[in-house]
């Protein structure tokens, strides 16, 4: 395999993981409506929404929780994901500006596999978490 | 209330075609540029057989299901109350990389049903719900494992 990202052995304790932020919108919702096929009306129908008393349409929180998984895949490499696992904690509403972050928990190896675990979160503006989040990656050896 | 005695029962399968097009388009919104979901030789540069499926793909399994309320109609016939009940937690563990022009089956099962206190007082009822992927040796290959959550 070329372009290794990262080798088992150069994982540091406590390393961080890339982060990044999106400022999210209702175009966004679609789109993963969309290309994810979750129809429900609560997440791209306003007045719907309204009319069971929200504020406004929220996201599905598998888009979010599907942005994040660059957090793990930009730093591990492709195809290295064995686990990915999201809890929902909070709705992200239009306008919320999300940070996408995570960190190394664990370094171990099992049955002959590489493996880091790694915590990650998804944050609103207001430091509340919309997602939080748990990984486990294989990842090739030096030797 | 919801019956508890459909836990442990395979609801339904469905093939599931692993599209190239479709993968480009979930990368698209999910926001990741990298080119191994867009490009075949790009992929192949780093041994997969073609573009991979992303990480949380399988949630795509809807488009594929025999009907387009399925989960609506699994929900109904576990008696969840829909306006109560949210997704509280996704998991998706994978077994190798899943390249297009693989075709999978597709199966949705209920997985454990069972209930804790809410924080606020109420009692929340959980429901895990599975759909797990097999290739065309049979082998699995993925699985997305849902919690369901009934606030009462």
């Amino acid at each position: 395999m070329e372009d290794i990202k990262k080798y088992f052995e150069d994982v540091a304790d406590s390393e961080e993981l890339p982060s990044f932020e999106v400022t999210v919108n209702r175009t966004h919702f679609v789109k993963y409506a969309g290309a994810g096929g979750d129809f429900n009306p609560i997440h791209h129908d306003e007045e719907f929404a309204k009319s069971v008393g929200l504020p406004s349409v929220f996201a599905m929180g598998l888009m979010h929780g599907s942005f994040l998984t660059r957090v793990v895949t930009d730093w591990a490499g492709d195809g290295n994901v064995k686990r990915y696992k999201i809890r929902f904690a909070s709705q992200v509403w239009p306008k919320d500006t999300l940070t996408f972050k995570g960190k190394v928990t664990k370094k171990y190896t099992k049955d002959d596999k590489n493996l880091v675990d790694c915590e990650l979160f998804v944050v609103n503006q207001h430091g509340e978490n919309a997602i939080v989040g748990e990984a486990t990656v294989a990842l090739p050896s030096r030797n | 209330m919801v019956k508890k005695n459909l836990s442990g029962t395979k609801f339904g399968e469905f093939e599931f075609p692993v599209e190239q097009g479709k993968i480009k388009e979930f990368a698209g919104a999910i926001l990741d540029p990298n080119p191994v979901y867009r490009d075949v030789e790009y992929a192949q540069g780093l041994g997969f057989d073609s573009v991979i499926m992303p990480v949380t793909f399988p949630a795509t399994f809807a488009f594929h299901l025999p009907s387009e309320n399925l989960i609506v109609e699994m929900m109904l016939k576990l008696e969840m109350n829909l306006a109560t009940s949210v997704h509280g937690e996704a998991e998706f563990t994978i077994e190798r990389p899943i390249a297009a022009g693989e075709t999978l089956r597709g199966e949705i099962s209920i997985g454990d049903i069972y209930e804790k206190e809410g924080k606020r007082g109420g009692k929340m009822t959980f429901v895990e719900v599975t759909i797990s992927f097999f290739d065309e040796n049979d082998k699995p290959v993925a699985a997305m494992k849902n919690v369901f959550i009934e606030r009462s």
